[in-house]
């Protein structure tokens, strides 16, 4: 959600280095990063602070597993009591993220889920079972603008589609008509 | 006449030996009053240290002349046994020009190795201030190991810091004011605020 991009963020890891001339901080060993609702998780996590003072974040997966992340989604205002919806997407090789487009970047493996949980639940504490997936797309590279809430899926890992290198699954479920 | 000759030659013997006896005796004796006492009884090594200086300024220079880093501190206590200075409320202020100024301050600290290796303990303190090349560096931990040579501070203790305006915290540091690279060991807790230019 947008109120993310003005909390902190938080990192845990198991090692950190730093390079204060190139302006590069690297957490490698179980990296969970979390910003306001936005939770990152992966092996290793290289920060590199640009002279504007914006950071571009890259997660890397571990081997053989995959670099996971998750947000709450904004809810629209005008609607009453507004669903609880989220976003997670994961990517077997590392996900990217520019501050200051804000701007997710998911490669190899890449899935994006779109989620409605219980009323004020969060990813933290809500049961698998709880989780109702609207939307599921799986491709090979995935784009996902946080800021617009768009994404796009291409087939082939540098973000461009070419014919036959792999089919783009999506699943779109119907918009239950409101009671 | 026979007997004449060989008690005479057995008495001359006996005197000759006499005689040899006696100057190899007054020579051992001349020795022995030559002999300082000391050398002969072996003094215990020194444990206690041997002398102190009060609020005292140590700058150690580089090759080049120019002043590289300074000690000061409450009291600086020589330890003759391995040569090390025991330093109450040391201040050290590094001064090469190339690398950004860094304080070091703690309760107590010991400098060993001919002043090749400072270990400070309790409350260590170390402030970096911003230049236009490095991030603002504040440190804070129970123990550190500087090695103001190659202005390189080292600890295996808990260690908090804050650089601009991120708060990390970790076991065990490593950090080179020279190359500006520092490393955190062990469960790290990063805190990094939200960047604050947007556009």
């Amino acid at each position: 959600e947008k109120a993310d991009s003005e909390k902190p963020t938080n990192i845990e890891a198991d090692q950190f280095t730093m390079d204060d001339v190139k302006q590069v901080k690297t957490f490698t060993g179980n990296v969970i990063m979390t910003r306001g609702s936005m939770k990152m998780t992966g092996a290793k996590v290289v920060v590199t602070t640009d002279p504007a003072g914006y950071q571009f974040a890259v997660l890397y997966a571990a081997p053989g597993d995959f670099a996971k992340f998750s947000q709450k989604r904004d809810s629209d205002p005008n609607v009453a009591s507004p669903p609880n919806l989220w976003i997670d997407g994961q990517a077997a090789d590392r996900i990217e993220y520019d501050d200051k487009t804000e701007i997710a970047k998911l490669y190899k493996d890449a899935q994006m889920r779109r989620l409605e949980l219980p009323k004020g639940a969060t990813m933290a504490d809500v049961k698998p079972q709880d989780i109702k997936v609207t939307d599921k797309v799986n491709g090979q590279f995935i784009l996902y603008d946080s800021r617009a809430e768009f994404y796009s899926v291409n087939n082939t890992v540098d973000g461009v589609s070419k014919p036959g290198a792999g089919r783009i699954t999506a699943v779109l479920q119907p918009k239950p008509k409101q009671p | 006449m026979k007997n004449l000759r060989s008690t005479f030659r057995l008495r001359f013997i006996m005197l000759l030996l006499l005689c040899v006896a006696l100057t190899l005796g007054s020579f051992w004796m001349v020795e022995v009053m030559h002999k300082k006492t000391e050398e002969v009884i072996p003094t215990p090594a020194r444990t206690e240290p041997d002398y102190y200086v009060d609020n005292f300024n140590y700058v150690q220079m580089a090759i080049d002349g120019q002043p590289r880093y300074n000690i000061t501190g409450q009291r600086l206590t020589h330890n003759p046994m391995d040569d090390s200075f025991d330093v109450i409320l040391p201040v050290i202020h590094s001064l090469s020009k190339d690398n950004p100024p860094m304080t070091l301050r703690s309760d107590t600290g010991k400098i060993e190795d001919n002043n090749s290796k400072v270990n400070l303990y309790g409350n260590v303190k170390a402030d970096r201030l911003p230049t236009p090349t490095s991030s603002e560096f504040h440190l804070k931990s129970e123990y550190l190991l500087l090695l103001p040579d190659d202005d390189i501070i080292k600890s295996d203790k808990f260690v908090e810091m804050t650089l601009d305006q991120s708060v990390m915290t970790g076991t065990g540091l490593y950090a080179n004011n020279a190359t500006r690279v520092m490393k955190l060991f062990k469960n790290v807790h990063a805190n990094i605020p939200p960047s604050t230019k947007k556009p």
